[in-house]
């Protein structure tokens, strides 16, 4: 009955042939099993009729005896498709059952036995002996009996106690793959963990999928093995231990005592290195130890017995939240955002104020004061900010609302704060100060001040330079330019000369800087390196508002370059190497540094104007060519004036070395870093960002000052986009080896160049920046070159080794500055050199030096780019003429960076006077002397520190 | 034999009892079927409820004893329930190739040892029987008594590799031996 019920279903389901044994299919040499198949098909009955498989030369029978014969063949099932639903079947089942009152029960057996179908199962038999297998069918019509596929004897009814030998026998005998057992000899079937529910059939894909999968299961499973134990299930042994968790586990007296190194010794003989102090700090007992204990119990107590909502911290405290803690997951308890609604919580709170408390103890003054020195300018209420540390919250909030009343963009940038050079530069020594109580310096004074600086560095700026020139000739010597000390020579004149130019340029304060200027951006540049890292940040920063900051931008810039000469590499880096090793290395450093003091803004100034005069000679030009694909008209560059191009690099090194030492002095920069946060966006804090906001402002003012091209007055209303610009520039200058497109912008740095072709010059450089920020009108010359190029400028800046880091945008602003002088040198070389075209226009570049005005500053800009354009012919026309073109342009780009810094520029002018001045005396003497300014203004000149190398 | 069978009709689903075989088991569960034509009585043994758990096929005339232990109830719904035969098949056809997987890893005729070098190749390396002699990668040969010397053939990287691994895993296997 029930056979015919299997083989109804079958045959219903056989309608299509195949459906019998996959399986079998699968394996031609097991056709038998097909057959036994249709012959359970054909004739259900044979089963019911004769218990004993007729194929029995291929089937295994289990008798009674528990012998077993293998044989290849298989017996099939009967295999269905589709869903088969067992009431229908029950349906036309009853028909065919005779009824009987069983069928209920009947049904479920079959039903069972289907649920076994494919499961592994132990089988006994009757005289105890065990077999497991895969379930393959079974004949429930009269008696019972099984068949099980790939069956093997896993105990033997014969043998009592433990594993007979024909087990062993068994397990090291691959399966029987057909095992009948008759229902004569049929006494159970167990079967474990077997689903009794529709869904185990839909597992059965997913099994079938997942033992596929689960190869390191397959792996590690063993086969049965005598080795293996039998397992038993545990029972305690008398009183079982309530609690089996960690906690109550080591809180036991016993385990207390329980010495991990002593048992580990004990045990193995290991010897323990362990000594506590080397994980915390050495615990020293003394007179007060037993109070400063209470003190701290006291305080534990204070702190857990207040009371929280907070879950987390209520178990900390022992508070139970009872109604709480139950229900939560770990996730909720420990990790989660607290969910809970936190109502007003007076510790928290408190818990926020203390910690406002700290910052201020920890950077407020600083911070604070340096806000208030930007804002202070325009703004009396920064002093007052500066006064009260305890009001430092308020205090700051008063000074971000000035900063924004202050953001370039709003207040004209002669007005604003930031893009006075005078203010900047208060704000700088006030910041160096980190004397709350001086929140400002007057403009007066400030000026003044500065004054005395010119005078200075012009008194020693002529010493410093040819002390600077020795030891760039003796670096260059070092390094392996044999260029380079007649370039160093070559340069350190020309640069002094155009220095002067530059000087006038950059700013009536600071005229006599001009000549030391190089040797100033030289040292400059040599302090970046030396601080590189430290003040990379603070330049980005803060560009106007520090001057510190506007050094590392300068140094880090360096670095960078530094670093890629070394490395060889194409990058900014070898631009301004170039111009170290020239006597131009200085005009190179002196790019690099107007770069960053571009950025940093007024304070740049000082120091770009002699880096301009320097390039102006043509070493700083070659190196640029150098490092742009232009290098060829650099090399021409080079070989003309100072053919230090190549040889930069190598001077650049030997900046470096010396500039390490400096490097420490940098590191004062941190305060920069101070200043930075609250001028620049780069520092969260509200200065930061409008510190950024400066910056831009900055750079209007700036933009037109730099060129000092009054042609280019269109430009300013587009200053920050100039700015940008002129700093995408600079870098492409800076990373003229490393990117093509910073090629373009090298023609923006024709400038200089342009400076001959001036008013073309103008546009371009509108065009220029306008890419980033105006994009219109020069824009389509440059746009096509520069334009990718400019938008990447920031990026580019970035990327390279110094810039990229934190302040990456600030640093772009910054570079960008900077960059203007040396870009400009750069491409006019490159144009010169490619075009051979005379450069009349240079000498314009150094007119623009009327730093005073901004709108020349930002025409620099411009005309650089569009000097990049126009400048081919020119530079071509004449090296030497473009040279000193390129000197007065950086010289102007230097200037008017500064003004157009002016904040920043202050600052930045500072260190950057600071070496200057430096230069001019003895080296030491005077850097020691500017040393001590810069490190007044800016409270960390790095380039202090490189002075007193030089 | 007699008396359970006689009393087998009793078995209704649901029914908990412990039953004892003559062969010494004591199963104790719940019925979910009963055929007196079989005469197989399906128990679900005590211990995981619901639909799952560990079945019994016990054929009733080897039950020497029974106790009734009270009247559970019956989860099991025939009607609710259907039964996919594809997925059966399927279900059997993965199990028969797990299977024969694993029984392709006994060789045949081999001692015990070397079945354990078997194993404790096939846990680093990709190994068949071929015969008596170990197959390594298909290309280095072990052959009894699967000594390192007895490695053969490939490529002399792997040859070593193999040998290298044998002296190992024998070194281990003997440890394991002795430590038992």
């Amino acid at each position: 009955m029930h056979w015919n019920f299997e083989v109804m279903n079958y045959q219903q389901v056989q309608q299509r042939p195949l459906a019998a044994n996959g399986v079998n299919r699968r394996r031609p040499d097991r056709d038998a099993g097909i057959r036994v198949d249709s012959n359970f098909r054909s004739d259900a009955h044979t089963w019911r009729s004769s218990p004993h498989i007729r194929h029995s030369t291929d089937t295994t029978v289990a008798g009674s005896h528990g012998h077993v014969d293998h044989s290849n063949t298989n017996s099939s099932i009967p295999s269905g498709s589709g869903r088969h639903p067992i009431e229908k079947d029950d349906a036309g089942f009853a028909s065919r059952n005779r009824g009987t009152t069983e069928r209920p029960l009947h049904d479920r057996l079959l039903f069972l036995t289907m649920c076994l179908i494919g499961q592994p199962v132990e089988v006994q038999v009757k005289n105890g002996s065990i077999y497991s297998g895969i379930f393959h069918t079974a004949n429930a019509e009269k008696g019972f009996g099984v068949v099980l596929k790939m069956a093997r004897l896993i105990k033997d009814g014969s043998a009592k106690v433990g594993k007979s030998d024909s087990v062993k026998e068994a397990a090291r005998r691959a399966p029987v793959k057909t095992l009948i057992i008759y229902e004569k000899d049929f006494v159970q079937i167990i079967a474990k963990d077997v689903s009794l529910t529709a869904d185990s059939y839909s597992n059965g894909r997913t099994r079938e999928n997942r033992t596929e999968i689960m190869t390191d299961s397959v792996l590690s499973q063993g086969r049965p093995r005598d080795v293996e134990r039998e397992l038993k299930p545990w029972k305690p042994d008398g009183e079982v231990p309530r609690s089996l968790g960690l906690e109550s586990t080591f809180q036991s007296t016993w385990n207390r005592n329980w010495d991990q190194f002593e048992t580990n010794k004990t045990l193995f003989g290991v010897e323990s290195t362990f000594d506590e102090e080397l994980y915390t700090t050495k615990l020293e007992r003394g007179p007060q130890t037993r109070e400063r204990e209470r003190e701290a119990w006291r305080i534990a107590r204070e702190i857990e017995g207040q009371s929280t909502r907070n879950v987390h911290l209520a178990e900390e405290r022992g508070i139970q939240l009872a109604s709480q803690l139950g229900d939560l997951d770990e996730e909720s308890k420990f990790s989660a955002v607290s969910r809970l609604e936190v109502t007003d919580d007076a510790g928290e709170e408190e818990e926020y104020n203390n910690v406002d408390g700290y910052n201020e103890e920890t950077f407020g003054n600083l911070y604070v004061n340096g806000v208030v020195d930007l804002a202070s300018p325009s703004d009396s209420s920064a002093s007052t900010h500066s006064a009260g540390e305890s009001e430092g919250k308020a205090v700051r909030l008063a000074l971000s609302d000035n900063m924004q009343v202050l953001s370039p963009s709003d207040s004209p940038v002669g007005e604003s704060p930031l893009s006075s050079p005078l203010v900047a530069e208060a704000a700088n020594i006030e910041a160096l100060n980190l004397n709350a109580t001086c929140s400002q310096v007057s403009e007066d004074v400030y000026r003044e001040f500065q004054e005395f600086k010119s005078q200075e560095t012009a008194k020693k700026s002529k010493k410093q330079r040819e002390d600077q020139v020795d030891e760039l000739k003796s670096f260059s010597m070092k390094d392996f330019d044999p260029h380079l000390p007649r370039a160093a020579g070559d340069g350190g004149r020309p640069l002094s000369m155009p220095e002067s130019g530059a000087d006038s340029v950059v700013s009536s304060e600071i005229k006599p800087k001009s000549v030391t200027p190089v040797s100033v951006a030289f040292t400059l540049a040599a302090a970046a390196v030396s601080s590189a890292p430290v003040s990379l940040n603070p330049a980005n920063l803060i560009t106007p508002s520090s001057h510190a900051v506007v050094s590392p931008a300068v140094s880090t810039r360096i670095q960078s370059d530094e670093i890629s000469n070394n490395t060889c590499t194409t990058s900014e880096l070898p631009v301004d190497s170039g111009g170290l090793s020239d006597a131009g290395s200085e005009a190179i450093l002196a790019p690099v540094l107007t770069e960053p003091f571009v950025k940093s803004s007024a304070a740049t100034g000082p120091t770009p104007p002699s880096t301009v005069n320097q390039s102006p000679e043509g070493i700083s030009v070659p190196s640029i060519s150098n490092s742009i694909p232009i290098s060829s008209g650099s090399a021409t560059l080079a070989s003309q004036p100072h053919g230090l191009s190549m040889s930069s690099a190598p001077a650049t090194n030997v900046k470096k070395s010396s500039l390490n030492p400096n490097a420490k002095e940098f590191k004062l920069n941190p305060y920069a870093k101070a200043f930075s946060p609250s001028l620049t966006a780069a520092r969260p804090p509200s200065p930061v960002h409008q510190g950024a906001v400066y910056m831009a402002a900055n750079l209007h003012p700036v933009s037109p000052v730099p060129l000092g091209m009054s042609q280019i007055v269109q430009q300013p209303v587009q200053p920050a986009q100039f700015n940008q610009y002129n700093s995408s520039m600079a870098v492409a200058a800076a990373s003229v080896v490393s990117a093509a497109p910073y090629m373009q912008p090298p023609g923006a740095f024709v400038p200089g160049v342009a400076g001959a072709g001036g008013p073309p010059v103008l546009s371009g450089q509108a065009t220029m920046k306008m890419p980033p920020q105006s994009q219109q009108q020069v824009a389509t010359p440059y746009a096509q070159q520069q334009a990718i190029r400019y938008l990447p400028q920031a990026p580019p800046m970035q990327p390279s080794p110094g810039y990229p880091h934190p302040s990456g945008q600030l640093y772009p602003q910054q570079l960008m500055y900077g960059q203007h002088g040396p870009v400009l040198y750069i491409q006019q070389f490159p144009q010169g050199i490619m075009q051979g075209q005379p450069l009349p226009l240079p000498q314009q570049g150094p007119l623009p030096p009327q730093p005073a005005s901004q709108q020349a500053k930002y025409r620099g800009g411009g005309i650089e780019a569009v000097h990049f354009n126009v400048a081919p012919t020119y530079l071509t026309g004449q090296h030497q003429h473009f040279q000193q073109s390129q000197v007065a342009h950086l010289h102007n780009p230097i200037q008017t960076s500064p003004s157009g810094l002016v904040p920043g520029t202050v600052a930045g002018t500072h260190p950057s006077h600071g070496i200057v001045t430096v230069p001019g005396t003895t080296n030491q003497d005077t850097y020691s002397i500017v040393g001590g300014n810069g490190m007044r203004l800016q409270g960390k000149s790095p380039s202090a520190n490189f002075q007193l190398q030089y | 034999m007699e008396a359970a069978r006689g009393d087998s009709g009793e078995f209704a689903a649901g029914c908990r009892f412990c039953i004892f075989t003559t062969l010494g088991d004591a199963i104790e569960g719940h019925v979910l079927a009963f055929d007196n034509n079989s005469g197989v009585v399906v128990l679900q043994e005590t211990g995981i409820t619901g639909l799952r758990g560990n079945l019994r096929f016990l054929k009733t005339s080897y039950i020497k004893d029974f106790t009734f232990l009270g009247q559970g109830e019956d989860l099991l719904q025939l009607k609710t329930v259907q039964v996919d035969l594809n997925s059966l098949q399927a279900r059997e056809e993965a199990a028969l190739r797990q299977a024969e997987s694993e029984a392709e890893r006994i060789g045949e005729g081999v001692t015990q040892e070397a079945q354990d070098i078997f194993d404790a190749l096939s846990k680093t390396l990709p190994v068949r029987w071929e015969k008596t002699s170990i197959m390594v990668m298909n290309e280095v040969c072990v052959s009894d008594p699967y000594l390192p010397e007895n490695v053969e053939g490939g490529t002399s990287a792997a040859n070593e590799r193999v040998k290298k691994v044998l002296a190992l895993e024998r070194r281990r296997l003997q440890v394991r031996g002795a430590s038992q």
